[in-house]
This record gives structure tokens, sequence and C-alpha cells, in this order.
């Protein structure tokens, strides 16, 4: 009987997330189910496990829907918490956007070069962080490409191609290295003006890890949060005897987990799919208190004459990436896999195969953006992997 | 009548002569010992010390969900200042905080953190009825106290924080801080918005004539339980021995601003209001509609409802020419609707980034949304507050904690006083107290003085 009650269950779940537009619906799970699946005793079902439920919560925050899977055995506490996760996302977004004139970035943005900032610890250490990766990766991640990002017409606009000799007249502006840290007072200094920090990169996931460590406060053992699926923070694993699938063919990547019987428990299942033909399923990963984070060029980009620029920027040259398909890195963090997604998109297979060769563990599955239909792969750190 | 213009909190009871009210008024003025001129001179100075990031060593009491997320970051936003103690009783609270000031030491009794002597600043963000315990402990161990509002749980005990504030001094001799954390006063759109009431009298010559506020939710308002930590510390804004629930929480804020701006404190009080539907365990009611009555016939209507949203939350200031709007609306946060039978003024014309269409088809003016853009340079004053240079991107938060550390530094007036804070206590409780009994409270001018 169980069986078959949680398969409706999953049904349930899975039609909430198949036509569940942004904000359309605050919270949606398992309500008309018997009253066992709801937490509530059930005189025949005493003696068993306490039943699961999946509680749904979804909001839209840093220009995404964030939806959080949670699975338990209360369903008034799981949601209550999922809020709480949610208000913990909604902060950060007030904190980390570069959209707002009171957020931290733009306190930054404002007098970084003039003196130095003070930023809370935690803040404060997001961008030390991104100095380690930027250094890492020789410039290939660069939270500094604020005015490139506006150049090129990304921030609030449709695109646009700036001239050469505005590019060059930015690149002196952009740079990690060009801020100046002070640890004994969490101080930040820019040492050029003009300089603008855009978090976009990397702030997603950053908020992701955040609300997954609030969830891990309020005991809950078992969800997955995502923003906009091309960050996705799996918190535990699913219940026992189950596990998760991402069977909804919407970009391609990443997509959100379904819960499944059946399955090995090893974690929550994500399929990566190929963005041009949802039906192949590049590689299947299990994560287990770990993240997965996507960038793609067949997201976000703008069209002239023909040529397709992505959002995505090399750092290094002040232009839009090219060769890159689709690049999804799976790492003990989200704000890690958001970062090193970025990074090795703009890098490319072998100089992230350089990097990981000494950091076993991280995940990559590169897509390249080659003609013809064979689609190019690159995977690091899969067993029987090179 | 009341005296135009000035910010100083006055008021004048219902039913008392004129002649009475104005002696009453500059007594009142008098202890409590605000004028312009210090303010504006108090602010110049203010703006100097700005630079002053000398180290302070600081205890954090209290890191919650608000203690932590919000002002704990605020007050590690500011230069110099040290976390040297945190203390919490709910032990993960306290793990998560410490790992962020690996420096400090963590405490679950605030009673050991007033022993220590290196610590010259307690920043509070326990529950409303520890307020009281917690700061007259740090003012008595000659501790600056910046806490969380309201204020205290009740009149007297927000009276006794004030003595102890005024009764003890620093190690040194010095005077201590009390500041309360009603930050509408940091905030510089607010203080943009007093302004154009108060010195640019867009509402008229008469200035604020009624004013709404009210702060509408659909919702338990019920924190989710947390593993080990029982109802009455997880949810104690709903039992009433221990918080006056909505008025506490929600409408002191928005009355701060409506006393502020107003120029006084209400002198009566009438309300209903009930636990008619969250009925589940809860004490504190679940909706207050109540009305307050100010000098010269000015009255707040105030509203908090917890089972629809509608409108949400805002404060509307209402005077013969037209109509002040502070709402959460996202694109038009502050709004001024010009009544028809006003002309427009040239300043407006330069005010503004927009038209607004008013609801009934008021000429409407959209008030500048981003107010700390103006402070991007070497400093502005808006109203009677001068915002120091680099306070751009600032927000309320960060902006009330290093007014608290700049008062500690350089003895500067803090941003909301006891006199300030005390006013919304006795607002909260008096409402609340009205709304028991059924009946209308004169507020005695007692209350509001020590």
């Amino acid at each position: 009987m169980a069986g078959f009650f949680f398969a409706r269950a999953l049904v349930k779940w899975l039609e909430g997330m198949a036509d569940s537009p942004a904000g359309a619906r605050h919270v949606q799970d398992v309500e008309e189910l018997p009253a066992a699946f709801r937490g509530e005793p059930e005189p025949v079902a005493a003696e068993t496990e306490a039943e699961w439920v999946f509680p749904r919560v979804e909001r839209a925050a840093m220009g995404s829907l964030f939806e959080i899977f949670l699975a338990g055995h209360d369903r008034e506490t799981l949601i209550g918490a999922g809020e709480e996760a949610l208000n913990q996302i909604e902060r950060l977004d007030r904190q980390l956007s570069h959209y707002r004139d009171d957020s931290d970035v733009a306190r930054l943005n404002a007098n970084a070069f003039d003196h130095w900032v003070r930023l809370e610890p935690r803040m404060y250490h997001l961008l030390k962080r991104c100095a380690a990766v930027h250094a890492e990766t020789g410039g290939a991640f660069d939270i500094t490409i604020g005015s490139l990002v506006k150049a090129w017409g990304f921030f609030r606009g449709q695109g646009r191609i700036p001239p050469d000799d505005e590019i060059a007249s930015l690149l002196p502006r952009t740079g990690m290295q060009r801020i100046e840290f002070d640890d004994s007072d969490d101080l930040v200094h820019f040492t050029v003006p003009g300089m603008e920090i855009d978090l976009g990169a990397v702030g997603k996931g950053y908020a992701l890890d955040e609300a997954a460590d609030l969830l891990r406060l309020y005991s809950v053992t078992a969800a997955v949060l995502h923003g906009g699926q091309s960050s996705i923070h799996a918190l535990g694993s699913p219940p026992s005897g189950h596990s998760g699938t991402g069977g909804q063919g919407v970009s391609g990547a990443v997509c959100p987990p379904v819960p499944l019987p059946h399955c090995p428990t090893v974690g929550w299942r994500f399929d990566i799919k190929d963005p041009r033909d949802h039906n192949t399923v590049v590689e299947t990963v299990y994560l287990r208190d770990e993240a997965i984070s996507t960038s793609g060029s067949y997201e976000q980009f703008f069209e002239q004459d023909g040529v397709r620029y992505s959002h995505i920027l090399d750092p290094r040259s002040g232009r839009p990436t090219r060769g890159m398909l689709s690049v999804s890195v799976i790492a003990p963090s989200a704000a890690e896999s958001d970062a090193l997604s970025t990074a090795f998109f703009v890098m490319g297979p072998a100089a992230a195969q350089e990097y990981c060769a000494s950091r076993p563990h991280l995940k990559v599955i590169m897509m390249e953006d080659a003609a013809g239909p064979e689609l190019r792969v690159t995977r690091i750190g899969f067993e029987g992997e090179p | 009548m009341r005296p135009q213009g000035n910010p100083t909190i006055s008021f004048a009871p219902a039913g008392v002569s004129r002649r009475e009210f104005i002696t009453g008024s500059a007594a009142i003025a008098a202890a409590l010992g605000v004028s312009l001129t210090s303010v504006a001179e108090a602010n110049e100075r203010r703006q100097e010390a700005a630079k002053d990031t000398r180290p302070v060593r600081c205890a954090f009491i209290g890191v919650g969900d608000q203690g932590y997320n919000v002002d704990f970051k605020a007050a590690l936003s500011v230069p110099g200042v040290k976390m040297a103690a945190v203390c919490d009783i709910y032990k993960p609270y306290l793990e998560r905080a410490l790992k962020d000031v690996p420096g400090a030491e963590g405490y679950d009794d605030y009673r050991r953190v007033m022993d220590r002597k290196d610590i010259e600043a307690v920043l509070i963000a326990a529950p409303l009825y520890m307020h009281a315990p917690i700061a007259i402990a740090a003012l008595q161990s000659g501790k600056h106290v910046f806490t969380e509002k309201m204020m205290a749980y009740t009149i007297a005990e927000a009276k006794a924080m004030a003595r102890a504030s005024l009764s003890n001094k620093t190690p040194s001799g010095g005077k201590l801080v009390l500041q309360i954390g009603h930050q509408r006063r940091a905030n510089p759109m607010y203080n943009h918005a007093w302004e154009l009431i108060n010195q640019k009298k867009v509402l008229g010559t008469k200035g604020i004539l009624h004013a709404r506020a009210q702060w509408n939710r659909n919702g338990s308002w019920r924190k989710p339980p947390l593993p080990g930590m029982d109802d009455r510390h997880r949810n104690w804004r709903m039992y009433a021995d221990i918080s006056h629930g909505l008025m506490s929480e929600l409408g002191t804020h928005q009355i701060h601003a409506v006393n502020w701006f107003v120029g006084a404190p209400p002198v009566a009080v009438v309300g209903l209001g009930g636990l008619d539907y969250w009925k589940d365990g809860r004490t504190i009611k679940d909706n207050v509609e109540v009305l307050f009555e100010y000098p010269n016939g000015v009255k707040l209507n105030y509203t908090s409802l917890t089972t629809n949203q509608y409108d949400g939350y805002y404060e509307q200031f209402m005077g013969k020419d037209g109509t002040l709007v502070i709402s959460e609306e996202k694109e038009t946060p502050a709004a001024f609707y010009r009544e028809p039978t006003a002309a427009a003024e040239d300043w407006m014309k330069n005010s503004v980034t927009g038209p607004q269409q008013g609801k009934h088809h008021e000429v409407g003016l959209k008030l500048d949304p981003e107010a700390t853009k103006k402070i991007a340079g070497p400093g502005v004053k808006i109203g009677e507050k001068t915002f120091a240079g680099g306070s751009a991107g600032k927000s309320a938060y960060v902006l009330e904690m290093e007014d608290f550390f700049n008062s500690v530094r350089t003895g500067a007036p803090v941003t909301c006083d006891w006199r300030e804070a005390l006013a919304c206590t006795v607002a909260a409780c008096r409402a609340d107290e009205a709304m028991d009994k059924h009946t209308r409270i004169e507020i005695p001018a007692s209350d509001y003085t020590l």
C-alpha cells in the first residue's frame, strides 16, 4: 500500500514542477494524500517507520526562481524551515545585488577606491575565495567585470558590441589582482578607480550554501535547493530506498530532482543532458552534500549579424567566450561549483583538466560548441576517465 | 500651537489649555534637552568623527534570526569593531556566530560577559523581555549599550534602562551611550521624507494632520521549531506575558516614524484587537486596530493584521496640501501625492524622478527612491541628519551601527536615544492596555519622563 501512496505523492510533486511558473504557487505538496503522508498518525502505520513527506517551497530572487525540495516527516516544520531558508536567500540577494543601491556590492563599488571598506566576515570570506579562484585560474574567473558587463549591455540591457577602444579602456579597471585585502579587520580596497564588482557568477551558489546551512540548523537531513536550475545544492541524501532523478528536460543541462522509488540510495540523482537534445542523457550523477552548477552559452546570449555572443565574458580579453556549449561542475559547495563552471567555460577543456589534476574532489562535464552532430564531451574526475 | 519645524519631542495632553500646553511643551523640551541647533552641531561633530576607527571591543548577546543575520553582520561592517564575546543560550546559534569571529569567546550566560573588563560595548538582540535585564547589567558594569527595539517589555523597565545609562559611567568616567534599534532614523529615505514634510512643508504649513500606518501579513507569524528549543524561547513573540506581539514587534517601528515626523508622542489611545484566528496556543492578539491621538488633533490610525496582506506595510502622512507615503512598494518606496487644491512648488521639479499617478488621479510625484545616492559625495545633510561622505550603498542597519560606534568613540548624540525609544514603548504598552480594557487611555505626561 505504501508504495502506491508514495507513487501518487511523486506524481503530485512532478506535476508541481512541470507546470509551475515563477511565483505562481507558494507551497505545493501532497495535501490530497491520506493522513499518513502528511505526517499524521494512522493506526495501522503505528508500528512502521514514520512516513516521508515531500513539500516544496519557492520564491523569486536574484533574477531566478529558487526552489527547495524537502524530505522529512513533519510537513509544517519542513515548510517552515524552507521558508526561513528562502528568507535567507532574499536577505543575501539584498546584500549581494548589483541592482540595489544599498547592497554591500554597491557600498564596495561606490567607496572601495576612495577608502578601505569593511565587510561582514562571511561576505569578506566570499570575496577572498573569489580571489583565490581568480589566482588559481589565471584570471579566467573574475568578479571585477562589472563595467565590462555593462559595456556589453548584459546589465539590464539587450546586448551590444562595444568598440575596441571602449573594451581597451575598461580592461585596466578589471582584475581581482587590483583588489587589496586586509585580514586584520576584513577590509577591502580597490587600487584603481571605476572598478565594479559583479557577483553574478557566484552569488546564487553562495546563497544556496547559506540557505542549506540554515536548513541543517533546523535538522533537515534531505533537501535539494536550486536557483534557476543552473546552481543546485544537494543536502544529504534522499530517504532510504528512494533516489532522485532529473526528469524534466528544460534547458538540458541539469534539472531539479524528483525522488523515485527503488533506486540506490547514494545521493540525489541528476541527469546532465545534451542542451541541443533533451532526450540524450550525457551523464547521470548522484550528489550527497555536494553542489552542481552549469554554465551554458545556450541560456543567455544575444545575436548580431549571425554571430552568437555569450553572456559569459572572458575577463582577460573583455570579450564573450566562444567554443563551449555547456560546463557542469560538481564541488563540495555551490559557491565553488558556480565559480568553477564559469572559469572552466572560459578556460576550455585542456586548462580545466590541468586545474582538476590536483583537486580530486571536483567532477566536470564539458560540452564543446562544435559544428556537426557529434557532441564533444570531456569528463573530468569520473571513474574510468583519464 | 505646535512649534513648526521643531523636531523636539513635545506634546500637549488632550483637554489642557493652550497655555498649559505651551508650558508643558517647553518643560518637556527642556527636560529632553534637544534643540535644532544642538542636533546640527552634533551632526557636524559626527561627520568629523566619521573617520575615527579606533578599535571598540564588543560583546554580542543574542545571535538568532535578526541578531545574527542582520545586527551582528551590520556591526561587523563598521571599521574597528572587534567582537570579543558572543553569547547565546542556544548552542547552534552560538557556534554559528563564533565561526565568523574566531577571536571571540562564547558564553551561554550574559552575566559572565559583564565581568569582562576589556569589553567596551554590548549589543543586544535577545527577546524583548530580556532587553532590560541585560542592558541594565551592561550599563552598571560601565559598558555602552545598543539594543534591538522595542526598548523593553514595560514602561518601568525602559525607564530603568534610561536611568542606568545616566547614573553609570564608563570605567574612565565618561558618559554611557544607550541606543535603541528603531533604524528608520538612520534611513536616508525617511530623513528625506522628514525634510519634505517639516522643512519644505509639502503637506502644507500645518504639516501632518492625519497619519495612517499598517503592517499587514497573511501568515501565522510563527517561527518553525528548532531542535532542542522550547516554543517560549523560539516564539517568544507569541506570548503576551513576555511580548506585546504586533504592537511591539511591528507597530513601534512605524509609530516611531510618526512620532518623529509629527514631532511629538501620542497623548491618548483607543483600540480594538483580539486573538481571533490563530488559536494555536499563542496569547498575543493576532489583529490590532488602534487610534492614537497626538497634540492639536493629529491622529494616527494604526492597523496590523495576520490574516490578510493587502497593501502590505506603509506609513502615510496626510496634510492639507498632499499625502506622503512610504511603503514596501518596490518601484515607488516613497511617493508624494499633491491635493488638487494645492499649488505645485518649484522644488518638486528638481526633487523627483518621474511622475506618479495616485489611485484617484491626484497629481503625484515619485520621491527619490535612491536617496543614498545623494551621499556618494563628500557628505550631505538630509533634513536634520548629516550623512558622512562614503555613506553611499550603506543600508539603514549599517548606518545605524555606524552611528552607534561613532557615539561610543566620540560621545556624539545617538541616532535613537532613550527618549524616542521610551515613547515607542509607551505607545505599544498603552495601546495594548486600551485594547485589553476596551477604553480610551489618556497617556500621562509622566510616562515620557524619568
